[in-house]
């Protein structure tokens, strides 16, 4: 039964063409789903005219998963696939003739050897396996290894071979072959002993996952510890089987191959089919995963990672040092053997405890996916808007400080390291300070602190009582921060900085609130630069208003809030006016601090960056965020919960709801901007105090 | 929860007197020593029992600093009762309680029952005002006096309930027209001439007087 060398060339070019075809198909993604469909289908049919060996089988199941996923057919597509394979019998026969040609060309090789991860499911028969074996010790072991760490398909070796720029030679000994006697056909293998065990064990328990570790487990032996990887890979896939359709999916498949197929054969044929299942779903539905993991197997790993990274007792090493798993031992031969219902219960208890484990482990699992994966969205997000700061915007602040995307980033939130240069540019230096006003006005402050000799100018005194009040609040500012208070870093410089400020604007003195804006920009830019910010931040009529205590003016802006108020959440606005809630109560703390006492400190810096971009109507824009947030919670409430609430609003309010609904609220309205209500209410506030 | 009287409070003096920690002592029973600084206004409530009848206290924690003056002094309306507070340790805010009793007195309605207290008697050591002037301060100006810590909790309660009951026996004396919410006072919604908790008591309403002390 021997043919000569060029039926075997013929073969090896027919294996790589339809590896490569194939394989070239499958790398194609999901959307080209039919197109994938009929062109393995095509394939696949070319491939059973000149059967490549063990790849026809591959071939088949390639076609035989796509039409299970594609069309959701199984009992269609199913006995089409049996009349295929059946057909496909007739050329298996030829196969069986190159066989030893074959064989004898693989051990001639001295080409590197299966990688352990492939052996642990390539075996082959005893003496194949055995010189296999041999192979595998030769030094040579990382280049089966870099092919492996090239590509996923390598499982499935026979197909992928061709692409991975391997000889044929390496290729054919990659395939693991043997001639079955009684299907007489060449067949991918496995360790037959392993899989009598496995199979025997699949059909009883139809594929479910936990039997799958138990029957990992029932082998429980160390020497079982490639099956285990194995046994992983199986019941990391039959959970995927069973989120994509069903897991009897396989049940069935199986079913109907029981009825084609020997028993024997079923016991060599059913991993490898399910390896390229599992191969085809990890290539074609999880296109999002990176390409070059190490190795198929550590690919299923990783894909599935979560489950077999956090179920230790997947392992089987693990499975057989865990107390829980000692129950599946057969006692020591001392002691009576176990029941069979006691053995029975055992193993019920086990699978129960595996999956309670696994169950709140995928819950466990699943939630820190998510928070990583918004941490990382997150972290992306910033890195990108740092870039576009740096690089883009703080050079030309002018012509890029109203860009689209410079607005839009800058509304997501500015990134800490540009934070406090944006802000800078942002407010500017209206006022024109200099380095050297500044230190004139430290030092002033300096003396007038070490030597408080009675003053006799009524300013004087006023100075010096706002100088002692500043002593006081540094440490009542931020207190839960712990870096203002006596001896913290930056107590002396929030103290000179607002002392440095009651010397350049005495008229305006040391006002209660001050001390949180100060400290918020000396949390984000050096002393000197928080200074000229400080100053002329407060120069703004707004905070000018509020620090001189322009009661006129306040006023004006109140009732300009309460008409934006009343003009976005009426409903809100009529229990408020009914309960006697009046704006000024809570939004005084709120325009004092910009927010920084009342909310968490990167939820007020969050709102600093658009104070800072929009301007003042900001701070009564985020009020009233704040109060759309809320609306329902305070409509139940009477004036004091409500009075009680917004004065101490709740520590843990999320920034990305706050924005969103800032984001519903309007400043304008109709075509009236806010700045023009709030110039009416104050001329009209003016015309009723002269009168 | 139901009441039978709501009084009004409202609690001043200088900056950094201890008015925040009075209240977080009164209505939460906790002291904390680095309290954040007040702007404007701050609440508290605390339900208490006088004469078997609830009486909630809704208090008005404002802003010491003379700034705020301006702003404080419309806080005044509708308070039945005012906690003068300054520090022990600091004669300066005992010295600024006549400007404090000034505004308090112009700003809200003669009735308003007035506690003087001298806080943080914990500091003993540290006592810059004895306890004699405050004393002879508040009986020159028909206050109650009181030393009191909140960080002891010494006299905290007694602060505010010594307040209370004077407002209630104003109310059964018929000084305060209770009908009139500008003194401070609002009757409870669920207040009933007969008061659950005392079946027996007398009296359709507090201004009728009644009831044996």
């Amino acid at each position: 039964m021997k043919t000569d060398c060029a039926i075997k060339d013929h073969i090896l070019r027919d294996i790589c063409k339809n590896g490569q075809e194939i394989t070239h198909l499958l790398d194609n993604d999901l959307s080209a789903d039919n197109c994938i469909l009929q062109c393995s289908t095509h394939s696949a049919s070319e491939s059973y005219e000149n059967p490549p060996m063990g790849l026809k089988n591959q071939c088949h199941k390639l076609v035989v998963s796509n039409n299970l996923i594609l069309e959701d057919s199984r009992s269609q597509s199913l006995p089409d696939c049996f009349l295929d394979e059946k057909d496909t019998k007739n050329g298996n026969l030829e196969i069986v003739d190159n066989c030893d040609i074959k064989e004898k060309l693989l051990f001639q090789e001295a080409s590197p050897p299966l990688s352990p991860s492939s052996e642990s499911w390539f075996k082959t028969w005893p003496e194949r396996c055995d010189r296999i074996k041999s192979n595998e010790t030769s030094p040579s072991n990382s280049l089966s290894k870099s092919k492996n760490t090239h590509t996923s398909k390598d499982n499935n070796c026979d197909i992928n071979i061709p692409i991975n720029g391997l000889s044929l030679n390496e290729a054919l000994q990659n395939i693991s072959l043997a001639y079955s006697p009684v299907t007489k056909q060449l067949h991918l293998v496995e360790t037959p002993q392993n899989n009598t065990v496995d199979e025997v064990d699949h059909v009883s328990t139809n594929q479910n996952l936990s039997n799958d570790l138990q029957s990992s487990v029932d082998i429980g032996t160390s020497e079982q510890r490639k099956l285990g990887h194995r046994r992983i890979e199986a019941g990391s896939f039959s959970s995927t089987v069973s989120s994509i359709s069903e897991s009897s999916t396989l049940g069935s498949l199986l079913d109907s191959d029981e009825r084609s197929l020997s028993n024997f054969e079923e016991c060599i044929e059913r991993p490898s089919k399910k390896k390229s299942f599992t191969n085809f779903l990890s290539r074609n539905v999880f296109t999002w995963k990176p390409a070059d993991v190490p190795s198929s197997v550590g690919n299923v790993l990783k894909l599935f990672g979560k489950n077999t990274q956090l179920l230790p007792s997947v392992s089987p090493q693990h499975v057989v040092a865990s107390s829980s798993a000692l129950i599946q031992h057969p006692r020591p031969s001392n002691l009576p053997a176990k029941s069979l219902e006691e053995e029975e219960k055992h193993r019920e208890e086990y699978k129960a405890i595996l999956a309670a484990a696994k169950k709140k482990e995928a819950l466990y699992s699943a939630t820190r996916e998510k928070l990583e994966k918004k941490q990382l969205r997150q972290e992306e997000r910033l890195t990108n808007a740092a870039k576009h700061f740096t690089q883009l915007v703080l050079p030309n602040w002018e012509t890029m400080k109203m860009n689209k995307k410079t607005r839009e980033l800058w509304w997501q939130g500015l990134p800490s390291n540009v934070r406090g240069k944006v802000w800078a540019l942002a407010i500017g230096n209206e006022l024109n300070l200099t380095q050297q006003l500044y230190e004139i006005c430290l030092a002033r402050a300096q003396a007038r602190l070490n030597s408080p000799e009675p003053k006799t100018s009524e300013l004087a005194i006023d100075q010096e009582q706002s100088m002692d009040v500043i002593q006081l609040d540094i440490s009542r500012t931020f207190p839960h921060l712990g870096i203002f208070q006596e001896g913290g870093p930056y107590s002396e410089v929030l103290h000179s900085l607002l002392a440095a400020y009651v010397c350049y604007r005495p008229d305006v003195g040391y006002v209660q609130g001050m001390s949180y804006i100060a400290a918020i920009l000396i949390l984000n830019m050096e002393q000197y630069n928080a200074f000229i910010c400080f100053a002329n931040l407060l120069n703004q009529p707004l905070h000018l208003s509020a620090f001189t205590l322009n009661q006129n003016q306040m006023q004006a802006y109140y009732e300009a809030f309460n008409e934006l108020f009343n003009y976005n959440l009426p409903r809100l606005f009529s229990h408020f006016r009914n309960s006697g809630l009046t704006p000024d109560l809570y939004l005084l703390d709120w325009i004092y601090t910009i927010f920084a006492k009342a909310m968490p400190l990167d939820v007020a810096c969050r709102i600093w960056d658009v104070f800072l971009r929009d301007g003042y109507e900001f701070i009564f824009r985020t009020a009233l965020g704040i109060l759309y947030l809320h609306q329902e919670a305070l409509l139940k409430m009477d004036f004091l919960d409500g009075a009680q609430f917004l004065t101490r609003l709740p520590d843990n309010i999320s920034p990305d709801l706050l924005f969103k609904s800032i984001q519903t609220i309007s400043t304008n309205i109709g075509k009236q901007t806010f700045s023009q209500i709030v110039n009416r209410y104050s001329s009209i506030n003016e015309h009723q105090s002269l009168s | 929860m139901s009441y039978a009287y709501l009084f009004k409070y409202i609690i001043i003096g200088d900056t950094g007197v201890g008015k925040s920690c009075l209240l977080l002592q009164f209505t939460d029973k906790r002291f904390q020593p680095v309290h954040d600084l007040t702007i404007g206004v701050e609440f508290g409530a605390r339900m208490i029992t006088i004469d078997s009848k609830q009486i909630k206290l809704q208090i008005w924690d404002t802003a010491g600093q003379e700034a705020f003056r301006s702003i404080t002094r419309s806080y005044y309306r509708g308070a039945a009762g005012a906690l003068l507070v300054y520090d022990i340790t600091r004669r300066e805010t005992f010295n600024h309680l006549t400007t404090w009793l000034d505004d308090a007195r112009q700003h809200s309605n003669s009735n308003m029952v007035i506690m003087l207290i001298g806080n943080k008697s914990d500091l003993e050591s540290r006592r810059e005002v004895k306890k004699e002037e405050g004393e002879a301060f508040a009986r020159e100006h028909g206050l109650v006096f009181m030393e009191t810590s909140a960080k002891t909790a010494a006299n905290v309660e007694e602060a505010f309930i010594n307040t209370a009951k004077e407002i209630y026996e104003k109310i059964q004396e018929g000084v305060f027209d209770i009908n009139n919410e500008a003194n401070g006072i609002k009757i409870g919604p669920q207040h009933s001439p007969t008061n659950p908790s005392l079946p027996g008591a007398t009296g359709s309403s507090g201004s009728q007087g009644g009831g044996c002390c």
